[in-house]
């Protein structure tokens, strides 16, 4: 039995290539992400570990904030321990360090870098102990007063610049010229994981991160033959309250694990458009299965003729299954590595230029690639062969393996259940919110409508047939009559291309409906004129409040009210708050003030938006505790609550609590209401000027700046098109392999039609239109799923203020055109074979 | 058989047509010099052992395949010099074809298959002929149902039908009756009979049955690639004395 299996895999060699070509994008997918996140988070171990090598004992503070995300901000410390460590015995050398945002401006007056949407830009003080220093000069010399400024290799190349250049930093305090004196590397690396790093003495660093008289952190070096350990033991006694002493070895794996956490959100997001393309290549593998043991039948009915047991039939599938799915994950891990290196190489060209330690392909990723691609296509095989060996041998050895049987009642009852039953699922577990059921309602839908697809095919075939038959003849008529023989076909080929499309459907309504609810929201809520915008969103980016300041004291300015975004612990939890002048905001920007008037927000008081209210179980006149990195316990009043998230978040405080709180004070945005009788031309050209120190900013009218709101999505629905689109190319594969069988089976017919005057031509058409019929049959049932998808997320939302359902009909329509060309080009092959067959060879 | 053929009266014919297959060792002469035409009109039976070269033949002044040199021609049309596309247009346009068996596409109805030459010609044919031709097809209401739901023999009436439907040149037939049984062949073979008397069509078959013989007009008996006879009138006996002769 195991010797025919492989006859007929030798015998069917070129069937079984495309679905081999289905479990490699599928796996190659899954490896690429594995092997990329591997390789990053070996390369960041391996540049952490040297960098702390020399490092005996780090000394922090042990307040920290965490929000989520791997997002974590840590206090800072009095510069006054840095003499009591230097004191203690076995000390060998301790060097304070600051850090903070300092974006560099390049030679053409563009900040580099945006730490809202990318790598940070890091600003640090330079130690002149080399052991303790993570970086090292390759050029010039190191910072030693004002004035003076290092640069990373990258970021002095990106910049323009050179040794003996003047460079302007936009540090917490403003804009400022510096002399570049010298290059840095990180380690081997031109920067410290794409981000820009800006290097200054101490002092200097101290007064740009508004830390004087504080540092972030201090390295230890021991005495030889003093252990890490003991080094810690004997630092901590003279260590006050808040301040923590760590051993190298710790602050290694801390910092390890901060970045393991950044990558694993990386990691979730591949792994899932890896999911995705798996699932579609499953539904690939499954149809190419389907057909090739169709078109087996009265081979396999022979061999239990002649008295192979079912258990043999099937095993022989499997066998088979196995060696595909085997060969097809062995191949697809290697497209991984080419995938990843892709991946590092699509980075490095964003700037990105992470450490390069060589590509790591564990054992774990070639046994999961192994284990997934074998397991998809043994399942995918499995429903087949057992509906294979169920045939009785002399009804399969009658029966045509061209014409396949009506589809049942039972199947649309199923199907139509599934899709139902998969629907609410969606809806419930969008309510609850559990993504898992939600997800799994996703999946019951797909599933159901592969069920229910071969009962409904044959009509929706002949419908959407009908204005080619009757614009391209006979071609176009038989085109139509081939997708519609077969329905079972037709909607397994096409279930791929549904998948892929009811994800950018329902994607595309989702961004174009929350797009228009932030324009509406933004629009209603908003009074101003004018906006300054840092584009960042976050500690860490922004403007100084002193551009706030000029920009008040302009004559057409009459209000300008800013916002600005911390972090602090509330009620234990980490979270974002946002901070305001409640004297003007109001008079800018309308939150919903469901309770409580603006003045109730005060130094000792606190907003925050209704649904967090609820959650919390608070109201008007209970308190809230939020820590924030000063380490202070502050208790304060609920004074107010709101129902609008987009411009006060989940919680506002005053900016006077804020300013009390020590932490690094930047504006996100400024809203500005311009005076009686002053052009809105005017002072934008006038806050422009003022606004030339910052050029992370941009100055926009009010409509610009509404529009501009929901531009942001169009970027990540740039990525999440780019990632689907892997879907798009596994469903083209699966209709180029569908449309291959076909001809394959259809060799006579084909022959017959070129012998009675058929030209190639018309053969190619005829095999085009019916892949455009079978694609837009596809596309149509995305389209419907994935409306649905988008209006359940919508309508999940709809208390967090999104509002609105739009459909944009464009962009859908183009997804429809594009489901066409798909169709087109994967005919291309398969119809240039069935053009070029020889008639007598086909009829003979 | 060196008479000068005169093109005026023939639907078809062949000069000297040579046919070889593979190269070398494997070098098998199928075609070894074959001058041939065919009357209008006329029904021509094509005789001879397996391996004598008559499918080829066919094959060949139908347009399917091509010679290794000579030449053939429909009507006045040189086919050596056809390209590919021509060829297709000249076989949709001037040849019926009738083969022994899968002569019709399943996805379309008896009627679609007959008027399937004129549908990929985009053209409507002559409307009156193609209704005459369905009438004698008798299949009255079905010719609106598909292959399947027709017998072995109302399927070959269709194939004729079709080979018919746009007055082509001529008429090939490979073998038109083989799978079907005696009584249904006779029908199918007297239909083909009355399209050539009473429509004045002209057909050339390929066969190795007397009895299908017996109803042409002219039998031509082909052994190792050449025409070594032809007989006119047939009957099944003088055809099967003929073939005992020849060795088959």
């Amino acid at each position: 039995m195991i010797k025919t299996t492989l006859k007929s895999i030798r015998g069917h060699l070129g069937r079984l290539v495309a679905t081999a070509a289905a479990v490699i994008l599928g796996i190659s997918f899954l490896a690429g992400t594995l092997i990329f996140t591997d390789s990053v988070q070996k390369a960041f171990d391996d540049l952490f570990a040297t960098v702390f090598e020399t490092t005996d004992a780090q000394i922090r503070s042990t307040e920290t904030i965490n929000a989520g995300f791997g997002f974590e901000v840590r206090g800072r410390i009095s510069e006054t321990v840095l003499a009591d460590v230097r004191a203690v015995e076995g000390v060998a050398a301790a060097e304070g360090f600051v850090q903070g945002t300092a974006t560099v401006i390049d030679s053409q007056g563009d900040p580099i870098g945006n730490p809202g949407q990318g790598p940070p830009t890091f600003g640090f003080s330079w130690s002149d102990d080399a052991e303790l220093n993570q970086f090292t000069i390759s050029q010039g010399r190191s910072p030693a007063g004002p004035g003076e400024v290092v640069l990373d290799a990258n970021t002095t190349e990106v910049g323009g610049y050179a040794v003996g250049d003047s460079v302007t930093v936009l540090a917490t305090s403003g804009s400022e010229s510096f002399e570049l004196v010298g290059v840095a590397k990180f380690g081997e690396s031109n920067s410290l994981g794409g981000a820009t790093t800006a290097l200054f003495e101490l002092r200097v660093a101290q007064r740009l991160m508004e830390a004087e008289g504080q540092l972030d952190a201090v390295s230890v070096r021991g005495e030889v033959g003093v252990s890490q350990q003991a080094l810690v033991d004997a630092i901590s006694p003279v260590l006050g309250d808040g301040v923590e002493a760590i051993t190298g070895a710790e602050a290694t794996a801390d910092s390890q694990d901060q970045i393991a956490t950044a990558l694993t959100f990386i990691n979730v997001f591949l792994l899932a458009f890896a999911g995705i393309a798996l699932f579609v290549s499953a539904f690939v593998i499954y149809n190419t299965f389907a057909i090739l043991i169709a078109q087996r039948t009265q081979e396999l009915a022979l061999l239990r003729a002649i008295g192979a047991s079912r258990l043999q039939v099937v095993g022989s599938v499997f066998l088979e299954a196995l060696i595909v799915g085997l060969v097809g994950s062995a191949l697809g891990v290697l497209f991984g590595v080419l995938l990843s290196n892709g991946l590092s190489a699509m980075l490095d060209a964003f700037g990105v230029d992470l450490p390069s330690g060589g590509l790591v392909v564990g054992s774990s990723t070639i046994l999961v690639s192994l284990i997934v691609g074998t397991m998809v296509t043994l399942v995918s095989a499995v429903f087949p062969a057992v509906s294979a060996s169920r045939i009785a041998p002399l009804e399969a050895m009658r029966q045509s393996a061209a014409e396949a049987p009506k589809p049942s009642k039972a199947r649309l009852a199923i199907g139509a259940g599934m899709v139902v039953l998969g629907g609410i699922a969606l809806l419930v577990g969008l309510l609850q919110p559990r993504l898992d059921l939600a997800g799994g309602g996703v999946a019951a839908m797909f599933i159901g409508v592969f069920v229910l697809g071969p009962a409904i095919a044959r009509p929706v075939a002949r419908l959407l047939g009908a204005p080619i038959a009757r614009t391209r003849g006979v071609t176009g008529k038989m085109a139509r009559e081939n997708a519609m023989r077969n329905p079972k076909r037709t909607a397994r080929t096409a279930a791929a291309l549904t998948i892929g499309v009811a994800l950018v459907a329902g994607v595309t309504v989702l961004a174009s409906s929350l797009a228009t609810s932030i324009e509406d929201v933004v629009g209603q809520q908003f009074v101003g004129d004018v906006v300054i915008d840092s584009g960042s969103f976050g500690p860490g980016g922004g403007f100084s409040p002193d551009l706030t300041r000029q920009i008040g004291e302009l004559d057409q300015v009459e209000t300008v009210a800013s916002l600005r975004v911390g972090l602090a612990e509330i009620n234990g939890d980490g979270d974002f708050i946002v901070i305001v002048d409640p004297a003007v905001v109001f008079e800018l920007v309308d939150p919903g003030l469901l309770e409580g008037q603006p003045a109730d927000l005060t130094e000792t008081s606190i907003f925050l938006l209704d649904t967090k209210a609820d959650a919390l179980g608070v109201g008007l006149g209970d308190t809230l505790s939020l820590r924030f990195l000063d380490g202070v316990i502050r208790t304060l009043a609920v004074a107010g609550v709101y129902e609008e998230q987009a411009f006060f978040g989940n919680y506002t405080i005053s900016q006077g609590l804020y300013e009390s709180t020590g932490a690094e004070q930047l504006e996100f945005v400024a809203y500005v209401q311009l005076a009686d009788g002053a052009s809105v031309s005017d002072a934008t050209r006038a806050i422009d000027e003022r606004a030339a120190a910052y050029p992370n900013v941009t100055v926009q009218d009010r409509q610009e700046y509404i529009e501009s709101q929901s531009a942001q999505l169009d970027q990540m629905l740039g990525l999440i098109y780019g990632l689907l689109g892997l879907a798009l190319i596994i469903a083209a594969f699966g209709i180029a392999n569908t449309l291959r069988l076909s001809v394959i089976e259809r060799t006579r017919e084909i022959g017959l039609m070129r012998a009675v005057g058929m030209t190639r031509g018309q053969v190619r058409s005829t095999i085009r239109w019916e892949a455009v019929i079978t694609s837009l049959f596809g596309a149509l049932l995305g389209i419907v799923l994935g409306l649905f998808f988008g209006y359940a997320i919508i309508y999940a939302l709809r208390d967090q203020g999104v509002s609105s359902f739009s459909v944009p009909v464009v962009p859908l329509a183009v997804v429809v055109l594009l489901a066409a060309v798909i169709g087109v080009l994967s005919s291309l092959l398969p119809a240039r074979r069935a053009a070029k067959q020889n008639i007598l060879d086909a009829i003979g | 058989m060196t008479e000068t053929i005169v093109s005026s009266t023939l639907a078809a014919r062949a000069e000297t047509a040579i046919k070889i297959y593979g190269h070398g060792d494997t070098e098998v002469h199928a075609l070894r010099g074959v001058t041939v035409g065919f009357e209008r009109g006329q029904f021509t039976a094509i005789m001879g052992p397996s391996g004598s070269g008559k499918s080829t033949l066919m094959h060949c002044m139908a347009g399917l395949d091509r010679l290794t040199s000579g030449e053939t021609y429909i009507g006045d049309t040189t086919l050596s010099q056809l390209s590919d596309k021509n060829l297709t247009l000249l076989r949709r346009e001037k040849v019926g074809f009738i083969f022994q068996s899968y002569n019709l596409i399943p996805t379309l109805t008896a009627k679609e298959n007959i008027t399937l030459p004129l549908d990929l010609a985009g053209s409507d044919g002559d409307q009156a002929w193609i209704d005459e031709v369905i009438t004698t097809t008798g299949l009255g209401d079905r010719v609106s149902h598909r292959p399947n739901e027709l017998s072995g023999g109302q399927q070959q009436r269709v194939a004729v039908a079709r080979a018919l439907a746009s007055r082509p040149e001529i008429i090939f037939g490979d073998e038109p009756t083989g799978n079907l049984d005696s009584r249904t062949s006779a029908e199918i073979l007297d239909f083909m009979r009355r399209a050539v008397r009473e429509l004045g069509q002209t057909i050339v078959m390929v066969t190795h049955d007397p009895v299908s013989a017996s109803y042409s007009d002219r039998v031509l008996f082909l052994t190792d690639g050449q025409i070594v006879d032809e007989m006119s009138n047939p009957t099944p006996e003088t055809v099967f004395d003929k073939m005992k002769t020849l060795g088959d």
